[in-house]
């Protein structure tokens, strides 16, 4: 008899493991339904997935300079070379996952990328209009804000699918990993074009974060394997990671960016630079994700503006999603209803984005993204909690 | 029942009625005018954790006053007046009762504008004194209208592009007692330092409604400086009175732009602007 409690095992601490699954696992009571729902890896910031952000968001704002100012604006603008480093360090992930992708699995790649602009496209399309009609005051050029809270909607927490699951789920987290490439991609170009600066400038603005990368990654491919014990690797690891973020934010352009070509570089150069990165990264990953999260929830600031926002985002990046998933199902061999589900979490990275366009976007401007962006976060990992289909075993 | 033949077309539907309850609630909410006015008006009421906040330190209060600066930016321009000339004095009463060649006023001097509409901002103009016609910061500016009684004029700035309107929002109701940042003009644009306001006495003033509020003990803003909160938002206008310094509210600075003319309410001080 099956349980009337679904189980919840996305990186999750307390559900059942396959070795429990091989030998029989109890009933579930609705405690530890509960349980496998709210006490996970997650939770305890050892694994980016849906649930850090439901927790660590409103962390933040409780340490924040609205409640406890334990995180005061002084600690917050000091914090801000940081949160870049740590979004150079997720574009490096998103870096090393494409580099690994595009050469086996160029239709998940071009399946992502579709699913991806279809989002863009639809949240871009709706603030442009929703912004227009009710006369919002953005501070910010509208087509740019649009575009902005576009490319935050379009990233996905990428599940990592359990080693027994069924096919489609696997299929179905490589395209939540391969999804963020195109807004990164998207921004550094659009955000280049769209600069008050002259052209001749304007190419530079867009040139920069793939020099800026490449010259981190020659940096590292040469000095990473010649390293002779792990903590020398590691301070170099550290200083190619601070060189990154650093000249992202002295040429005032995308860390993301940067990131993702110093990952792909790696990923694609000769040698074991991009496991070498993997392996060490694993060691500072969750603690800056961390980092992001509670210092999106200290900056986050009340504001009518971001909870009208709220509508054409929440509405449309569900409706961009689901279209996207029915778009990219025609390429990938699974199921848009599926896909759809497991693309609906936005994860960490929605919240990068917002974080990096703060610091390119008028203050108020960018203080109403993140506003809108959190609260969509930590509305879509909830609802995520009740659609996104459980693991199920690969048949035998 | 619900075959694998069976699931693309049930996807399919799910995707159309996703897409047509989204545009029919986008449609619905955008039938709605965001509010123009009482957004922001009154003090900040305190947080029900505010007592377990920390106090501020001088570098937080530093941060607060550069983030005050970054954040009106586009609600401030920089005016630059000079003497006017000869003639111009003669029709000013107050240049005929006299002052001495010592107290006559410099022969250039930059004064904050608070942007009051999307095209117009209100800036004080000293007795003696006009808009420089030879305007550099900012772009040119024109002269939209003068109020010699009150030492004001209303000058044309261009406007921001697409939906900023540059117009901050307010405190009508500051209670004094508190830090604030006075905002005045450097050659670069805006520049703030904190200041300490304490007591405030309403005044009878019937160039003003609501009349100004005199700012007491030794005034350390000057006149023609604008007084915003540590959060951003406009307190009033320092203005000469009686010999001495008052602080005029948005409430009065935003009605004498309706009297010279410059459009009422919607697009109007913690208006469009306000958050």
């Amino acid at each position: 008899m099956t349980s009337p409690f679904r189980d919840i095992r996305r990186r999750e601490l307390g559900g059942p493991d396959p070795l429990d699954l091989r030998l029989g696992v109890p009933p579930q009571t609705p405690l530890s339904w509960l349980r496998t729902l709210f006490f996970t890896r997650s939770a305890l910031g050892l694994a980016p997935s849906l649930t850090p952000a439901v927790i660590f968001l409103p962390v933040g704002f409780v340490l924040g300079p609205r409640v406890l100012n334990v995180l005061s604006p002084t600690l917050l603008s000091r914090l801000d070379l940081a949160v870049t480093i740590a979004l150079a360090v997720l574009g490096v992930l998103v870096g090393i996952a494409l580099g690994r992708e595009i050469r086996t699995a160029t239709r998940l790649f071009i399946a992502a990328s579709l699913e991806s602009l279809v989002t863009i496209a639809a949240v871009t399309g709706a603030t442009i209009y929703f912004a227009r009609a009710t006369g919002l005051p953005l501070e910010a050029p509208v087509a740019v804000f649009a575009l902005a809270l576009g490319l935050c909607a379009s990233a996905s927490s990428a599940t990592s699918a359990d080693p027994d699951s069924e096919p489609s789920a696997e299929v179905a987290t490589r395209v939540a990993d391969l999804d963020d490439v195109v807004p990164i991609v998207v921004a550094t170009i659009g955000f280049g074009f769209l600069a008050p600066v002259p052209v001749r400038d304007t190419l530079l603005l867009a040139l920069a974060p793939v020099v800026a990368g490449l010259a981190v990654g020659a940096v590292g491919w040469l000095l990473f394997e010649r390293a002779e014990s792990g903590a020398e690797r590691a301070v170099f690891l550290l200083g190619a990671l601070a060189l990154a973020g650093g000249a992202a934010a002295a040429l005032r352009v995308s860390p993301l960016a940067v990131g993702l070509v110093a990952g792909l570089f790696w990923t694609v150069a000769p040698g074991r630079a991009d496991r070498i990165v993997q392996d060490d990264l694993a060691k500072f990953q969750h603690p800056l994700v961390v980092l992001l999260l509670v210092t999106a929830g200290a900056l986050w600031t009340p504001s009518v503006v971001g909870l009208w926002l709220l509508a054409p985002y929440l509405l449309f990046r569900l409706a961009g999603k689901v279209a996207g998933a029915w778009v990219s199902s025609r390429i990938v061999d699974v199921s848009a209803g599926d896909l759809a589900a497991f693309l609906v979490p936005p994860g960490v990275l929605a919240v990068a984005f917002a974080l990096n366009f703060r610091q390119l976007l008028p203050a108020d401007a960018g203080d109403t993204l993140l506003s809108t962006v959190v609260i969509g976060t930590a509305a879509f990992d909830l609802f995520a909690l009740a659609v996104v289909p459980h693991w199920t075993r690969r048949p035998a | 029942m619900n075959g694998p033949e069976e699931r693309p077309a049930r996807e399919t539907r799910l995707l159309v009625l996703v897409i047509v309850v989204s545009l029919a609630v986008l449609f619905l909410l955008a039938r709605f005018q965001f509010p123009a006015t009482g957004l922001v008006s009154g003090p900040p009421s305190p947080g029900p954790l505010d007592r377990l906040a920390a106090r501020a330190t001088y570098d937080d209060l530093a941060a607060a006053i550069a983030a005050v600066v970054q954040r009106l930016e586009s609600s401030v321009v920089v005016v630059q007046v000079e003497a006017a000339p000869v003639e111009e004095k003669e029709r000013n009463p107050k240049e005929k009762t006299g002052q001495s060649p010592a107290q006559a006023p410099p022969a250039t001097r930059l004064l904050p504008g608070v942007r009051l509409r999307p095209d117009l901002a209100l800036v004080h103009i000293p007795a003696g004194m006009r808009v420089s016609p030879a305007q550099t910061f900012g772009g040119p500016t024109s002269v939209f209208a003068t109020d010699l009684k009150r030492e004001i004029a209303l000058v044309r700035v261009p406007s921001l592009p697409e939906s900023a309107t540059g117009v901050p929002s307010v405190i009508d109701l500051f209670p004094g007692f508190s830090y604030v940042a006075v905002v005045e003009a450097a050659m670069g644009g805006p520049t703030a330092r904190p200041v300490f306001i304490g007591r405030l006495d309403p005044s009878v003033d019937d160039r003003w409604q609501p009349s100004p509020l005199l700012i007491g003990g030794s005034p350390q803003a000057p006149a023609g400086s604008l007084l915003f909160a540590v959060d951003g938002r406009l307190i009033g206008m320092v203005l000469p009175q009686f010999g001495s310094l008052a602080l005029v509210p948005p409430s009065a600075l935003t009605s004498v732009v309706t009297e010279l003319g410059g459009g009422a309410g919607a697009g109007g001080v913690g208006g469009a602007g306000g958050k």
